[in-house]
């Protein structure tokens, strides 16, 4: 998934109160600044490939595990708890978006290395012209991340938040 | 692409577009005819991947990038 994160993410901060106990609004700039964050974490894995600290087959491996998720939502507990289950959920929603892609992600690492994926699209690479290009050539990315954008929608007519307020 | 396929991306999306305003609009608050366009354009998005699925080019693309390793080293 690409474009589709930033519907996915805001949809996340729709649900703030419910995923986090009342403890930030819904749409609020801290909702959607901890979905959001939290919601790219992973791709930066992008990072140490461009800068050639990593192989390519690096990208999708330890940054999209349930591992990654625990620690990362355990590192942000005890400043904020709302923050923590906000980002939890937020990389599991990440987690999910991505695996239609034919790439699989080892989520178990690091028990075992098997990779979990629902092939409803081809996997063409990170971060190029090529990727984002590949991706919107196929049916199944237009079906859901198009989904998710109207999912926004209706949140934001739910929640009373722009352009419905 | 076949030169259908945008026609039925926009019918699809005025059938996503009508059921989603059908299932969740509330009568006491209707959608205005700016957020009516806005789910509109949103509904062409998914509409597009339904027409794409009777397309058989974006099944080929799919079929051409399987056979691509995107991650192998650059030499």
């Amino acid at each position: 998934m690409q474009i589709g994160h930033v519907a996915v993410a805001c949809v996340i901060a729709s649900f703030a109160p419910e995923l986090t106990g009342g403890r930030i609004e819904a749409f609020s700039g801290e909702a959607l600044a901890v979905a959001f964050l939290a919601h790219w974490l992973p791709n930066l894995d992008s990072i140490p490939i461009w800068l050639k600290w990593a192989k390519p087959n690096f990208h999708c491996t330890w940054s999209h595990t349930f591992l990654f998720a625990f620690l990362v939502a355990l590192l942000l507990a005890p400043f904020d708890v709302g923050w923590a289950l906000l980002a939890f959920s937020s990389l599991l929603l990440h987690y999910a978006a991505d695996l239609p892609s034919t790439i699989g992600l080892p989520l178990f690492l690091p028990f075992t290395w098997k990779r979990f994926s629902l092939r409803l699209w081809a996997d063409t690479g990170a971060g190029t012209w090529t990727s984002m290009k590949g991706t919107y050539q196929q049916s199944w990315t237009w079906i859901l991340e198009g989904g998710a954008f109207v999912v926004l929608f209706i949140r934001a007519y739910q929640v009373g938040a722009w352009p419905f307020a | 692409m076949l030169k259908r396929t945008p026609i039925l991306a926009v019918l699809f999306g005025a059938v996503i577009a009508f059921t989603v305003a059908q299932t969740f609009e509330d009568s006491a608050r209707p959608f205005s005819f700016g957020q009516q366009a806005i789910l509109f354009l949103f509904s062409i998005l998914p509409g597009m991947g339904f027409a794409m699925l009777l397309d058989p080019y974006p099944r080929k693309k799919k079929e051409e990038y399987l056979k691509i390793n995107f991650y192998e080293e650059q030499t």
